[in-house]
């Protein structure tokens, strides 16, 4: 917002009366902007009716305040939560229940009703929102065959990445302070599927591959009854991309993981020289092999060193060239469709800071 | 393009006394015959935190936040399903 009205300044002192006509016309845009956009629209209301109720005390103005507040927090922290082509969780609509007099409140099965707190424990209202809509909406038609500790896990990751979204320091602190430690604390199962859960969201596989990979599971096994076969093939899944997530430089890790239900294989291109040294046909092949394997879907991970396109700008140029050439080679040799790529960035093994980038390809069958 | 979103009901803390007299369970609330479904606890106006209808009866949940997780957690299919709760 400052570098907003910076950029308004700069241009009226800087260009007179087109500076004006320029900032009119740039101001406009971002109303229009902001109108369009149902989650910004929201955040400035809630600003609007936070005021009113802080001078009125009115309830209705509370009652919008939160309402607003709440909906444009998560809503815009989703965004930064790719899942795949999608995000996740849903986006979220608060409703209130009229109460009064005469009323009559109609609960439906399996629907929640939640008590929210006044508005200065908006933390709170927060924090139990984000938990109930990551609950609700996410992990569909899998839960059922997961057990407690594990989806405790997956549940705690997914809000704390929601919240950390959010971008304020005193909610996350709020979440982690009096939920999220304290469950990992009350557990050793829940601390062990934690730690291994974080490591692969650090690697920024969590949500863009585990959570696709069960999202595919669940409807691979939709109408089946859960068996122990079926949580071990999740759990083994977890154990997999550990191994890729804490893999040392040089360790030789499974690239593969088939089961019944779930058949993917990983290409890691994680050794910037190493893919500079040979090209990309060591790739391919390994590629070659994968597709002989009836996976259903084959993820190529790039892990560069983010310090290259600092020191060394024609060599990390080089080394994007090619990569690009290795998706483009991938999808004109093979028969496989791109289901998405994501960039992203993470920290590796030794703490160094790293720009990602994951794509996903599934092969057509014959 | 309309998004799909989640509508998730919510009740204001200065309502909660006429939402439990529109259920018809303020008699109930006020003698301490509504139970949290995960804990046992008593529900009061002050610690009632969330209610949901399971096979046409209502569970209600207070406010312990390891209640409310394993109370929102049961209605998606978990395995610890939450059995208790008032007819209505």
């Amino acid at each position: 917002m400052i570098s907003f009205l910076e950029l308004i300044i700069e241009l009226v002192t800087k260009y007179g009366v087109w500076g004006i006509i320029v900032s009119f016309v740039v101001i406009i845009i971002y109303l229009l902007r902001v109108i369009l956009d149902e989650d910004k629209s929201a955040a400035w209301r809630a600003r609007f009716y936070k005021a009113v109720y802080k001078i009125s005390g009115k309830s209705e103005a509370e009652k919008k305040y939160i309402e607003n507040d709440i909906s444009s927090r998560i809503n815009l922290a989703r965004r930064n939560m790719p899942f795949g082509k999608e995000y996740l969780p849903k986006a979220i609509k608060v409703q209130w229940v009229e109460g009064g007099e005469g009323k009559t409140a109609q609960i439906k099965e399996n629907e929640l009703l939640i008590r929210l707190d006044p508005a200065e424990s908006q933390e709170r209202n927060i924090v139990l929102l984000a938990n109930a809509l990551v609950k609700q909406t996410s992990l569909v038609g899998i839960r059922y065959i997961l057990e407690k500790p594990m989806e405790i896990s997956i549940d705690l990751n997914l809000v704390k990445n929601l919240l950390r979204e959010i971008g304020n320091k005193k909610i996350l602190d709020w979440y982690l302070r009096n939920e999220y430690i304290p469950t990992i604390d009350s557990s050793y199962e829940i601390k062990e599927w934690n730690g291994k859960i974080v490591e692969i969201d650090e690697k920024g596989l969590f949500t863009r591959l585990f959570l696709v990979e069960l999202d595919d599971y669940s409807k691979r096994v939709a109408g089946k009854t859960e068996t122990k076969e079926m949580f071990d093939e999740i759990a083994g899944l977890v154990e997999f991309l550990y191994k890729i997530s804490t893999k040392a430089y040089g360790q030789d890790v499974p690239l593969d993981y088939m089961t019944k239900n779930i058949k993917i294989g990983v290409i890691l291109v994680g050794e910037t020289s190493k893919i500079l040294l040979t090209g990309i046909e060591p790739y391919l092949k390994a590629f070659a092999y994968k597709t002989q394997q009836q996976l259903t879907s084959i993820y190529v991970i790039q892990w560069d060193k983010e310090f290259l396109g600092t020191t060394d700008p024609k060599i990390y140029k080089q080394f994007v060239e090619t990569t690009q050439k290795l998706d483009e080679k991938i999808l004109e040799k093979f028969r496989v469709q791109k289901d998405f790529e994501l960039k992203y960035t993470c920290t590796d093994a030794s703490g160094k800071k790293r720009k990602a980038k994951i794509s996903r390809y599934i092969p057509v069958s014959q | 393009m309309k998004r799909e979103s989640e509508i998730i009901r919510v009740i204001y803390h200065k309502d909660v006394t006429e939402f439990f007299k529109s259920l018809g369970l303020f008699d109930k609330l006020t003698s301490g015959e509504i139970l949290c479904s995960v804990c046992g606890e008593k529900i009061t106006i002050e610690n009632f935190r969330a209610v949901t209808r399971k096979s046409g009866k209502l569970l209600f949940c207070c406010n312990k936040d390891a209640c409310i997780q394993e109370f929102i957690s049961s209605l998606k299919g978990g395995k610890n399903d939450i059995v208790s709760g008032t007819d209505h």
